[in-house]
């Protein structure tokens, strides 16, 4: 022993002991729970706001032009979740994800504050108050008007309709007689062109998949972008739900396979540029075989010399497949689409007059498509025309170019030059949300609030008209620019006269009072006023319209499509579903929802076919560079077999330079390389008109995707039937016997059925549940590490079907809250635990974070939070209040919506009574627009899941692990033929 | 000597330490309440004037928040009582009736909202539904204490789980009742 043992307390142990009393001092200080926060009570307390207690407003969705009626959710003061308006006759209650992530417009971090004006000091924009703002774009229009050059203003939109477009042009007349130009990316010219050479009508019809049993589409992506997709979605739904054992038919007729391909029963990979001559030979088979149904009079010499031999070698589609779809056409009720901007080549519209021909002669015109309902981007101004109005800005014929909810300097191409023809314009104003592309080259930005912050109304079609109102005050100093125009007008002395009122609320109830005395003569108007507010629009009674074949369809030359460039290689750019034009690519949600069939995030990619990446050497992963005349791009190669082995896809929508940071240098612009040119009958920007040539030089990085896996190896996750053994098929239902004793439920039995011929893969149901369960967005370097917080993901399966070709299935999958459930048992902690009701409960606040039950899940449904994720304002706006915030280190899942159980079993008791079927859905279900989802209680007879959970092609996924999910998935019906 | 130090002196020094801690945990609240911005008292409004909790707390019995009152609240009889001008002992505090009405009056004519602090709190990831304990028949004060007679209103329970636990197994009127009333999901998600 040493002497220091006898100097009674070492310095070690002193600090020793200091450190334990430290810590436990630290501990208990923590834990105190000293009240800290105010309570601030409402001033005046709003008339119909309950605290706790959830509002709704019904409103018009503006993300696309196909006009959804929206069912806005609002607590406190904040809207936080969008649904589908069942009411409306556009979606009947369906949204897409796009629609879902409206609110992260109205949120979104990076929209323009307050009016920004250019300082000629600064060589900057500075904010500036609105009257200053008002102040100096008036002053501009007096100075213009009085220069007499007031004709020489030019507001330059997004498609509007109804009370906006009127007031645009009013106000235009009133400053001077400037023009108004509506246009969109995809404004689908060529179909309008086709029905005026058919028809004499130059519109856009609508089209009921509703009403059809077999739908035969050249390229139209209906499920994603074209027209009206959530429309067509429910007509989708209508059309695959499997009823006496059969089930209508969807062919999808394009050299790669879309989403819109994927779900459909058989994808035909003809060659690009060659629809037209399809669509030809099958009118030829209808008309020769003597199928016609209507009186094809002159069109038969239109088709005669387009036989099925001459056309397979043409279009590569062998001819017996041509004359099985001919007959599937004549003999069901059929309905042919065409035109999706993906394939718009420079034969364009005489594609569409083929696909008219084979819809006037089996008499579909006035039962699947209708030509009274007419669409009212019909009144769009075409590429060609937008393309004159740029020839007009660089002579310097406009003066001041007002631009509108329209981002041209993006979604135009570069061979137009639209940049430096704005930059030619003196005074560039701009009224976007968002600072982007042509909005920096502004000098006078007065930001629009969004549709949410907005009054309005809306016509999608002939039919219906959506009002569009606020649902809760704006987020920033921003004004809509309806009431700017109008006190734009109040301070031009020559404009003052033309308006009776001075704000866009007045205006537009004046204009409503017409539609009042129309649709309800004799009513009072506010009572019509608040009937329309709650119900979210009016629909008109329309008569058929009945059209008429004009001669004019002898004088149409098939031209075949002309390519651009010397490539090798068929360069496709589709619009993407999830950013559409490029306007979703800000929104957080929507750069984290996979792309169905390649799965990835984030980013840019360009699809190639095996064959064609063995030739180059690329794999999944590798840098690609796209070459044509126009310039090159780079970007990662996904490889698989959705493409011809002579074509090249990449979606359109990223590749932003200037959108905020959730866009900015994110991925390619595929319009970069695309030359300017257009269809030469119908003046519409041709998506599909050059060839590429293709090179790598290996450099590889991973390309970041939610799933890595193309096969299910045998396992039978998601399976399908053959149409011919339905009859025959019945459900497995046999269980093991049991050793621990079975689970009793008093009550409820909470479980779910998954329509798999009904899916359509499109990611309404993931956004949905981001926006309803406050899922943090990672990022792409969080997802390549797989801590992507998805409680709902679409697997995407590719298998081979009988003949060897592609086959693509969609399964949702999210907790199937197992009544066995592998994940209980391994928690250390009882934090995951099985309910009376049938739930697997997450207790967030037991959780420590072992991960032994992410481990032991059969299914990979759980996400750990790696992470306490930023929310950055006023993202968190958005944040459900009935759903925890989850934090770092704590396990999540899918919990069935519990806040909405919750919520709807306390109504319940209020009531005396238990949730019956009906009462409530999940936020996935809700959001689907095709219906796959269906959420009630299994123990309520003739509930419908109940019923579905009976079906004999109901299966459990991975059934013989016996964890008794509580999700039953109805199996995908696969057709042997056309 | 040193290694007997180690050996009972760690633990002991920790044992007290956290002993201290779970005592004043669970302990009954301190019965100061924070300091409000105008110095209220339940007291006078609820006990001596009799009026009831859902006069101002006025959603308790419709939604799972009770509210809070609002300014226009405040001043529907505020407006017309202008308190007396009498000296009060609000919990050792002695202020003017007069001049705290006064107050409120001000906050109303520059229509502005009392930053009132919050009293009770609950612990974090619990949703609790004032409503259905309200329509079960529960009063206020089973929770929230006497506060009648509470001059300044302080939490009176500590609302821990133990707390309404221990309050769900005495209310369950059969077992599947208790079940559901012990379920985690009842109260946490």
């Amino acid at each position: 022993m040493s002497d220091d043992n006898k100097s009674g307390l070492k310095r070690r142990d002193f600090l020793k002991l200091l450190g334990v009393a430290g810590t436990t001092a630290a501990v208990t200080g923590g834990c105190s729970s000293e009240p800290v926060n105010q309570l601030i009570p409402y001033v005046i307390p709003p008339d119909k706001f309950i605290p706790g207690i959830p509002s709704y407003f019904a409103s018009t969705c503006r993300e696309c032009p196909a006009g959804c009626g929206l069912i806005v959710k609002n607590r406190e003061g904040r809207a936080i979740k969008v649904e589908g308006n069942p009411e409306a006759p556009v979606n009947m209650g369906g949204t897409c994800a796009r629609g879902q992530a409206s609110l992260q417009g109205l949120y979104n971090p990076d929209r323009i504050r307050s009016p920004l004006i250019y300082k000629e000091e600064t060589a900057r924009l500075a904010p500036v108050g609105w009257e200053k703002a008002e102040k100096a774009l008036s002053d501009k229009i007096s100075t213009l008007i009085e220069q007499g050059k007031g004709d020489r203003i030019v507001y330059l939109s997004n498609n509007v309709s109804g009370t906006f477009r009127d007031l645009v042009d009013k106000w235009l007349k009133a400053t001077g007689g400037g023009k108004h130009y509506s246009y969109e990316t995809f404004s689908h010219e060529p179909i309008r062109k086709a029905n005026e050479i058919l028809y004499g009508k130059d519109v856009i019809p609508s089209y009921r998949i509703e009403n059809a049993d077999f739908v035969l589409s050249f390229g139209a992506d209906f499920l994603e972008t074209w027209l009206s997709p959530v429309n067509f979605s429910k007509g989708f739904s209508k059309l695959h739900t499997v009823k006496n054992d059969t089930t209508g038919k969807v062919i999808q007729v394009e050299p790669r396979m879309s989403v819109t391909a994927a779900s459909a029963d058989k994808w035909v990979q003809i060659r690009p540029g060659t629809e037209m001559y399809l669509a030809l030979g099958i009118a030829n088979v209808i008309i020769n075989k003597g199928w016609a149904k209507a009186n094809a009079g002159l069109l038969a010499g239109v088709v005669s010399t387009y036989t099925p031999s001459k056309v397979s070698t043409i279009t590569d589609v062998p001819a017996e497949t041509i004359v099985q779809i001919a007959k599937g056409f004549s003999e069901n009720k059929s309905l042919a689409i065409g035109g999706g901007a993906a394939y718009t080549g420079s034969n364009a519209t005489q594609t569409q007059v083929a696909v008219n021909i084979l819809n006037h002669i089996v008499g579909n015109v006035g039962n699947t498509v209708d030509y009274s309902d007419i669409l009212m981007i019909s009144n769009l101004n075409s590429y060609q025309e937008i393309a004159e109005l740029v020839n007009k800005m660089n002579k310097g014929e406009v003066e001041m170019l007002i631009v509108h909810n329209t981002n041209p300097v993006f979604t135009l191409p570069p061979g137009l030059k639209v940049k430096e023809a704005i930059s030619k314009v003196t005074d560039v104003v701009s009224f976007s949300s968002f600072m982007d592309e042509t909005t920096e080259l502004a000098s006078l930005i007065m930001p629009d609030s969004t549709f949410l912050e907005s009054w309005g109304d809306y016509q999608p079609t002939q039919k219906y008209v959506g009002i569009i109102q606020p649902v809760m005050s704006p987020v920033f100093n921003t004004k809509q620019t309806g009431d700017v125009l109008l006190s734009v007008a109040g301070n031009i002395d020559s404009a003052k006269g033309s308006f009776e009122v001075d704000n866009y609320l007045d205006y537009l109830k004046n204009s409503w009072k017409k539609v009042a005395r129309y649709v309800s003569p004799g009513e009072n108007f506010d009572s019509f006023w608040k009937k329309t507010l709650e119900k979210g629009g009016v629909t008109f009674h329309l008569e058929p319209a009945q059209v008429e074949l004009s001669p004019s369809v002898m004088n149409v030359e098939f031209d075949e499509a002309g390519f651009a460039g010397n490539g090798d290689m068929y360069f496709i750019t589709y619009p993407s579903y999830r950013f559409y034009d490029g306007s979703g690519a800000n929104r957080p949600w929507l750069q984290e929802l996979p792309e169905a069939l390649s799965t990835s995030v984030w980013d840019s990619f360009v699809e190639i076919h095996p064959d064609t990446a063995k030739k180059l050497g690329v794999r999944t992963g590798t840098y690609v560079d796209i070459k044509t005349d126009q310039g090159s791009i780079r970007t990662q190669a996904f490889v698989y077999e959705g493409i011809r082995p002579d074509t090249i896809a990449v979606p359109f929508g990223l590749g932003h330079k200037s959108f905020g940071r959730y866009a900015e240098g994110r991925g390619v612009n595929p319009l970069d390389i695309l030359p300017a040119s257009s269809d030469s009958l119908s003046g519409g920007f041709t998506w599909f008109s050059t060839k590429a040539n293709i090179s790598s030089n290996g450099d590889y990085e991973l390309l970041v995707r939610i799933q890595y896996s193309e096969t299910q190896d045998d396992r039978e996750v998601a399976q399908a039937v053959n149409i011919k053994d339905l009859p025959a098929l019945e459900q497995d239902h046999e269980e093991p016997p049991e050793f621990y004793h079975e689970r009793e439920y008093p009550t409820y039995r909470w479980a779910m059925a998954i329509d798999l011929n009904k899916c359509t893969g499109c990611g309404a149901c993931v956004t949905a549940c981001f926006a309803e369960n406050n899922l943090p967005v990672v990022g792409k370097e969080q997802v390549a590490k797989r801590r992507e917080m998805h409680w709902l993901r679409i697997e995407r399966y590719f298998d081979k079907d009988t003949e060897g070709k592609l086959e693509t299935k969609f399964l949702p999958m999210l907790c199937q809250q197992c009544g066995n459930a592998p994940c209980e048992p391994v928690c250390p902690v009882y934090a995951t635990y099985h309910n009376q009701e049938g739930l697997n409960g997450m207790v967030y606040n037991r959780c420590v974070g072992t991960r032994y039950c992410s481990n032991n899940c059969t299914y990979k449904v759980r996400r750990f939070n790696w992470f306490t994720y930023k929310f950055p304002e006023p993202l968190n706006w958005q944040l459900n209040p009935d759903v925890t915030v989850r934090t770092k280190g704590v396990m999540e899942k899918c919990t069935f919506c519990v806040q909405r159980i919750k919520y709807a079993e306390d109504i319940a008791k209020d009531n005396n009574s238990i949730v019956k079927d009906g009462d409530m859905m999940t936020a996935c279900q809700q959001a689907c627009a095709t219906e796959a989802i269906t959420f009630g209680n299994l123990l309520e007879e003739g509930s419908m899941v109940n019923e579905l959970s009976k079906n004999k092609r109901g299966y459990k996924v991975l059934k013989e692990i016996n964890t008794k999910p509580a999700i039953t998935y109805l199996k995908k019906v696969k057709w042997d033929k056309v | 000597m040193g290694k007997l130090i180690k050996i009972i002196g760690i633990p002991l020094v920790s044992i007290l330490l956290l002993l201290i801690f779970f005592q004043q945990y669970n302990a009954q609240s301190n019965s100061k309440g924070p300091r409000q911005p105008v110095l209220f008292s339940h007291k006078i409004h609820a006990g001596d004037n009799q009026i009831p909790c859902e006069y101002c707390h006025s959603y308790a019995s419709i939604s799972r928040n009770p509210g809070i009152p609002s300014m226009q609240k405040c001043m529907g009889c505020h407006s017309q009582i202008a308190g007396r001008d009498v000296k009060y002992d609000i919990n050792g505090t002695t202020i003017n009736i007069k001049n705290e009405i006064q107050k409120v009056r001000d906050y109303w004519s520059k229509k502005q909202p009392i930053p009132w602090q919050k009293v009770t709190a609950m612990p974090e990831f619990v949703h609790f539904n004032h409503k259905r304990h309200i329509k079960r028949g529960f009063k206020c004060q089973t929770c929230h204490g006497q506060v009648q007679e509470m001059d300044v209103v302080y939490q009176a329970e500590k609302l821990n789980m133990g707390f309404c636990i221990s309050c769900h197994e005495q209310n369950a009127d059969n077992e599947q009742h208790l079940t559901r009333l012990k379920d985690c999901l009842t109260c946490h998600y």
